[in-house]
């Protein structure tokens, strides 16, 4: 009960500053633990946000700092290439499948994970059926000199399993202002410009069609599956192929297969019916399939298509063909390098024949510390439409490119602290640090 | 000081201390008030997308803004003495009949024939959050007590 009192104020005090908007975190360079598939860790077959309970222990015990106590990351990698460890760890709900070995159940045995890898660190046990989650991030940035604090995001969020039929979702709240490219496209409520509105990312009723639970199927408002689910919603290759977990998601049905070898989820796209009128919304379809060529190398290829009668982001009128199709990778040569790498050509109508992509190299310093950088380029195409044409520029008929140079500090349980420094092309240059704490 | 403690200090000094700063620029609003348009024009009125940046300012209506205005990414107020003078001026950088301004204040797009929409779509399902209303202190604390208890009553079961 201390602990949870001890932990209450500072909740709450981050709560009351989370007004705005982000999604949470995905993330893919688990990979170097031999994590390629994400079921394991996550409640979503595809990645992000509520956590497993196993996935809850693994980030106690592989992600974050353990100040002296026995590390797993910083252990050698176990000299095995079975696949056994990719998705078969599910929570009590996969009880079908044999049991696998833990990727280091030595240093699980020296220092498992703490009982503050729990729920609201603990304080709540959920039952079996039950899982729950939440963050809340905090953001500061440095651009020109300018120094801003903004609250970036407060969910919560979980998932409700009894038997083969699935309930999950999320509740949060957000300040958005009228033309933000990010946030709106998530309210459920309507506020007006800059006042609070809740918001819901995802919701949807799923069922598990086959017993070892590699078959899901759910409807509802869902991330869209595409490329790699990174956290970082603002990086080009999900900006510009819509595909972000910060408020892209689009409402539809969905099958997910999480197999040992291959992984994939097909979506039929209905729209977004958080927004309106109806000649906006998107509707096609949107897949990605990933093949794990060893346990620390999996390549997949993603494709994605819709047709709107007016494009929500431009405004034009005229009937909308977006398209996206791509490759992407992830590879960890040694255990703490992990190279994640996306390319997509875009297409959309009005526009030339565009591309997006991006390399990006993780390097855990230290079990908790991790360094990053990542090169992106992208042009999606010179604009031609009803007006006079426009002149080609830096990502609109010419390619534009940027970097960032990253450090994410996994301090304390349930909490890490990242700093980007972010120069791109007809940007000024950004400093971006963020606090995130989840439940 | 245990070094997790020492940690948590260190972070909360890089992230929170610094004062929160001032309001940013707004140049949809200050459009929005300078032309008497319906709504806070997207970013892409003016940029080549949704998410700005400078040098992606280069839409027709851009371009004339900046032919007679001295605009600055940082300072809104820059926006209606451009705004009065494109309207002086008449200027119709999409060559539809109707200048630019006229169009904004419309609701239509400047930068294409036509109508065009300059506001887009509605978000969220209808429903509102009133910003006048009070919180009542007395459910707020209830609420919190409710929780408590039932958070202590699974940490009882538990053991």
């Amino acid at each position: 009960m201390g602990l949870f009192f001890r932990a209450v104020p500072f909740v709450l005090a981050l709560s009351t500053l989370a007004l705005t908007t982000r999604s949470a975190h995905a993330y893919g360079f688990m990979i170097r633990h031999g994590y390629g598939g994400c079921t394991t860790c996550h409640t979503d077959p595809s990645g992000g946000e509520t956590l497993t309970r196993y996935g809850r222990a693994q980030s106690d015990l592989l992600l974050r700092m353990r100040y002296g106590k026995a590390t797993v990351s910083a252990a050698p990698a176990p000299a095995t290439e079975s696949f056994d460890g990719f998705d078969d760890f599910g929570d009590s709900p996969k009880a079908e499948k044999p049991p696998a070995p833990a990727p280091a159940p030595e240093a699980e045995d020296a220092a498992g994970p703490a009982s503050s890898s729990g729920f609201l660190w603990g304080a709540f046990a959920e039952p079996d059926f039950m899982s729950l989650g939440g963050s809340l991030r905090s953001a500061s940035t440095l651009k020109n000199g300018d120094f801003r604090w903004f609250p970036m995001q407060a969910d919560f969020y979980g998932q409700l399993a009894f038997g083969s039929l699935r309930v999950g979702g999320s509740v949060g709240l957000v300040k958005t202002r009228a033309g933000a490219p990010h946030g709106r496209a998530a309210l459920v409520t309507r506020g007006d410009d800059g006042q609070l509105n809740m918001v819901s990312r995802t919701h949807w009723l799923g069922l598990d069609l086959d017993s070892r639970r590699e078959l899901l199927l759910r409807a509802g408002r869902l991330n869209v599956p595409f490329g790699l689910r990174i956290s970082e919603h603002v990086m080009w290759v999900r900006e510009a192929t819509h595909t972000d977990r910060e408020s892209d998601q689009q409402h539809g049905v969905a099958l997910a297969y999480s197999g040992e070898k291959l992984r994939g989820e097909l979506m039929a796209i209905a729209g977004n019916y958080q927004l309106g009128p109806d000649r906006y919304r998107e509707r096609g379809y949107s897949l990605y399939l990933e093949a794990f060529a060893s346990s620390s190398l999996a390549v997949g290829a993603s494709h994605l298509f819709t047709v709107a009668q007016a494009d929500r982001y431009s405004l034009d009128q005229g009937e909308t063909l977006r398209g996206a199709h791509g490759l992407f990778t992830r590879w960890s040569p040694l255990r703490p390098l992990v190279v994640m790498a996306e390319a997509n050509a875009l297409h959309l109508s009005r526009r030339d024949l565009g591309y997006v992509g991006f390399v990006q190299l993780d390097y855990e310093l230290t079990q908790g510390l991790h360094l990053g950088a990542t090169g992106e380029a992208l042009d999606a195409g010179r604009a031609r439409g009803a007006g006079p044409d426009q002149p080609k520029s830096a990502g609109a008929g010419e390619p534009r490119l940027g970097g960032w140079l990253t450090a994410s500090w996994f301090f304390l349980p349930h909490c890490d602290l990242r700093v980007d420094a972010i120069a791109r092309q007809n940007e000024a240059f950004t400093l971006l640090s963020q606090l995130h704490v989840f439940l | 000081m245990t070094t997790p403690l020492k940690a948590l200090g260190l972070v909360i000094a890089l992230t929170l201390a610094p004062t929160v700063a001032a309001a940013s620029p707004n140049y949809p609003d200050a459009v929005q008030a300078a032309a008497g348009s319906p709504c806070p024009p997207p970013c892409t009125v003016c940029h080549e997308s949704s998410s700005g940046g400078y040098g992606t300012a280069v839409k027709p209506f851009a371009r004339a803004m900046a032919k007679v205005g001295k605009l600055d990414a940082e300072d809104s107020a820059l926006v209606a003495p451009a705004i009065e003078a494109l309207k002086a001026q008449a200027t119709d950088s999409d060559g539809d009949g109707t200048g630019d301004i006229d169009e904004v204040a419309a609701g239509h797009d400047p930068n294409r024939r036509g109508e065009g929409d300059l506001c887009g779509p509605e978000y969220g399902c209808g429903a509102r959050v009133d910003p006048g209303q009070r919180v009542d202190g007395w459910a707020l604390l209830l609420s919190v007590l409710v929780a408590l208890s039932l958070v202590a009553r699974g940490r009882r079961r538990r053991r």
